[in-house]
């Protein structure tokens, strides 16, 4: 791997983690409470994909410089767009995944509409763990050097 | 937080030639020394974690949502006061520990001493119960069968090895609780977002707009003390605040960085000595006083977007699920109305599964079993440093010993007691002194808000004395939590509920 690609790799990890372990919690919770195992990774991957590539995206810009750190409102605004996208790519892989049919929720811009308010939420908890994972990653890296 | 005013400490051993103090009440006088820097923007970490892990807990889960589904989301104007409140009374608890690094407790005693005694003998009376463990452990129980007594007592024992074992106490409990508060936050909002509609939220959030709703059916015997005690435990109840006043002052916010930070038992041999008062810094400075609003703009940063938003979340998002398992079981609304707590917990749970899948009734338990976690964590922690802050300052001989030997001590006394009331009594207490313990428990928190107007408006100098406004607000927070609390035992004869 390029050393520009190890970098880029290593900026993406604190968002893209945080979007990976909702994915997680949902799968592992279904699968502790005697889900199909099928069920509980179909769950893991719908959603913590999606979560956690917008989450690595977020950290790059954070990276990048185009985003500012440890601020609420940006992370409020691209969670706004991102957390409404993902739920959307989590309720169609279900669908697809359990009834082979490709689904849109029935009331789309409401379905939107409240997950857009959800986010807001996502949000805090997001930015919560993200600052203290990069925080970890920082003093390690300083450590290191 | 990370320690960043290691050099502001340091300067505490080296006094200026010619020491300027600051005279505060009839107890020693604060030296000056200089205010260390904000940290420089708004930053994520901070003490709230540990607000929100004593604050978001049965009142969030259970107690707000069952009074949706027996009053309508038109009753959450209620629940809308009683968290912006705290959140004021949050920013000024912070103003005197950030000011001082002195505890909440100092300065009460800096106005009156007895009052400081009122809340040492009030944190013993209410908080050395163990029944706080119940229902989170009975939640896990549920999820694991694992019977709740044996978790509860496993979980005392663990927090107690824990607590002794660690170098810093406060560095430890904040990266333990913050992970968990994360965890329990983005769970929350995910699980929210595969359940709730949009009619669920919308009319959860307007009808905290709904001011002065309240019902005839409010106003009875059976409900008023339920509201009353439903609003005190709004976000942080009882003592709660005043601990937070603590852990500012040990995550080195302020003139805190001046203090040593408190350690565990094996490591009490490190710990520097603790002065016998605080700190104050110059405010005839302007550079000191431009540092100083940096510090509240933080502060005011953890008590708005952490305290109040995360709060509202949780609470937000446990009454959309228990609007949703309402829908889709009847049965529910009865048994939450029924005010049988476990009972109703389970059915919400069996209900949200036959909503969503066994998956979210698992979901559901596990926050219940989180919340009671985190809320275990932070109140042994904080009982054991009010009490030990205390003993050690005011107690004649406690100085021999160093704060962590008083705080192991006050630590393992409780979890001892709570052990053996787990084994062989009521886990909240006896039944006789319930309503006691109650009425102390709300009686602090307008108590705690006289304090403070009388520490912030007596103690501190003029320049960063709380504003007209704030001291209303914090004199409508008296009024309400005792003018609420006295109508009750007044009118109907009943403490809080």
């Amino acid at each position: 791997m390029t050393p520009i690609r190890d970098g880029l790799r290593k900026e993406a990890v604190p968002g893209a983690f945080v979007g990976l372990a909702a994915g997680l919690i949902a799968g592992g919770l279904a699968a502790l409470v005697g889900q199909p195992l099928g069920w509980a990774l179909v769950t893991t991957v719908a959603l913590g994909l999606p979560l956690g590539a917008f989450g690595g995206v977020f950290s790059l810009l954070v990276a990048a410089g185009r985003l500012p750190a440890g601020r609420f409102a940006p992370v409020a605004l691209f969670w706004l767009v991102a957390f409404p996208l993902a739920r959307l790519v989590h309720e169609i892989t279900l669908g697809l995944a359990l009834t082979g049919q490709f689904r849109v929720p029935a009331d789309l811009a409401g379905f939107l509409a409240y997950q857009g308010i959800v986010s807001l939420g996502w949000a805090i908890g997001f930015l919560w763990l993200h600052e203290r994972i990069a925080l970890r990653l920082r003093v390690r890296a300083t450590a290191s050097r | 937080m990370d320690d960043p005013n290691l050099a502001a400490r340091t300067e505490t051993s080296s006094p200026p030639e010619k020491e300027r103090v600051w005279p505060a009440g009839r107890l020693e006088a604060m030296p000056i020394r200089k205010l260390p820097d904000a940290p420089p923007s708004i930053h994520l970490l901070g003490p709230t974690v540990f607000l929100v892990a004593l604050g978001v807990g049965m009142g969030e889960s259970y107690m707000w949502p069952r009074l949706v589904l027996v009053f309508g989301p038109d009753i959450r104007w209620l629940f809308l006061i009683g968290v912006t409140l705290q959140a004021v009374v949050m920013l000024e608890m912070a103003r005197y520990a950030m000011a001082t690094g002195e505890s909440i407790f100092f300065g009460a005693a800096r106005v009156f001493k007895p009052i400081m005694w009122f809340f040492f003998v009030v944190a013993v009376l209410v908080y050395i119960w163990p029944g706080h463990l119940s229902a989170g452990a009975a939640a896990l129980e549920k999820i694991t069968g694992i019977p709740w007594t044996v978790s509860a007592c496993v979980g005392l024992i663990l927090v107690g090895v824990l607590f002794s074992l660690a170098k810093v106490i406060y560095n430890l409990l904040e990266n333990l609780l913050s992970i968990l508060i994360g965890l329990l936050v983005v769970s929350t909002a995910v699980v929210a977002a595969m359940v709730g509609t949009w009619g669920d939220l919308t009319s959860t959030v307007t009808g905290m707009f709904q001011f002065g709703y309240f019902p005839a059916q409010a106003m009875s015997p059976e409900w008023f003390p339920i509201i009353v005690g439903s609003i005190a435990f709004a976000g942080p109840s009882g003592m709660q605040q005043m601990w937070y006043t603590l852990h500012l002052r040990d995550s080195g916010a302020g003139m805190g960085a001046h203090i040593p930070k408190v350690r565990g038992l094996r490591h009490a041999g490190e710990e520097e000595k603790m002065p016998s008062r605080g700190f104050m810094f110059d405010t005839d400075d302007k550079a000191e006083l431009a540092k100083w609003k940096g510090w509240r703009r933080w502060v005011t940063f953890d008590a708005l977007l952490l305290f109040w938003g995360i709060t509202m979340l949780v609470t937000v998002s446990f009454t959309v699920l228990a609007q949703s398992a309402s829908r889709t079981s009847p049965d529910v609304k009865a048994l939450i109305e029924s005010g049988e707590r476990e009972a109703a917990l389970n059915a919400m749970s069996d209900a949200f599964a036959s909503a969503g899948g066994p998956v979210l009734g698992g979901v559901f338990l596990g926050f219940i079993a989180l919340i009671g976690l985190n809320a275990t964590l932070g109140l042994f922690d904080s009982f054991s440093r009010g009490q030990a802050d205390m003993t050690y300052h005011f107690v004649p001989g406690a100085k021999r010993f160093r704060m962590s030997h008083l705080y192991a001590g006050f630590l393992w006394g409780v979890i001892t007691f709570g052990i053996l009331i787990l084994l062989f009594g009521p886990a909240d207490g006896p039944g006789a002194i319930l309503d006691v313990l109650a009425f102390l428990s709300t009686f602090a928190m307008g108590a705690y808000c006289v304090v403070l107007l009388l520490v912030n408006n007596r103690m501190l100098p003029e320049p960063i004395r709380p504003k007209l406004v704030t001291n209303l607000i914090i004199g409508f927070g008296a009024v309400f939590y005792l003018g609420m609390l006295f109508f009750s035992l007044f009118k109907f004869g009943v403490v809080v509920g």
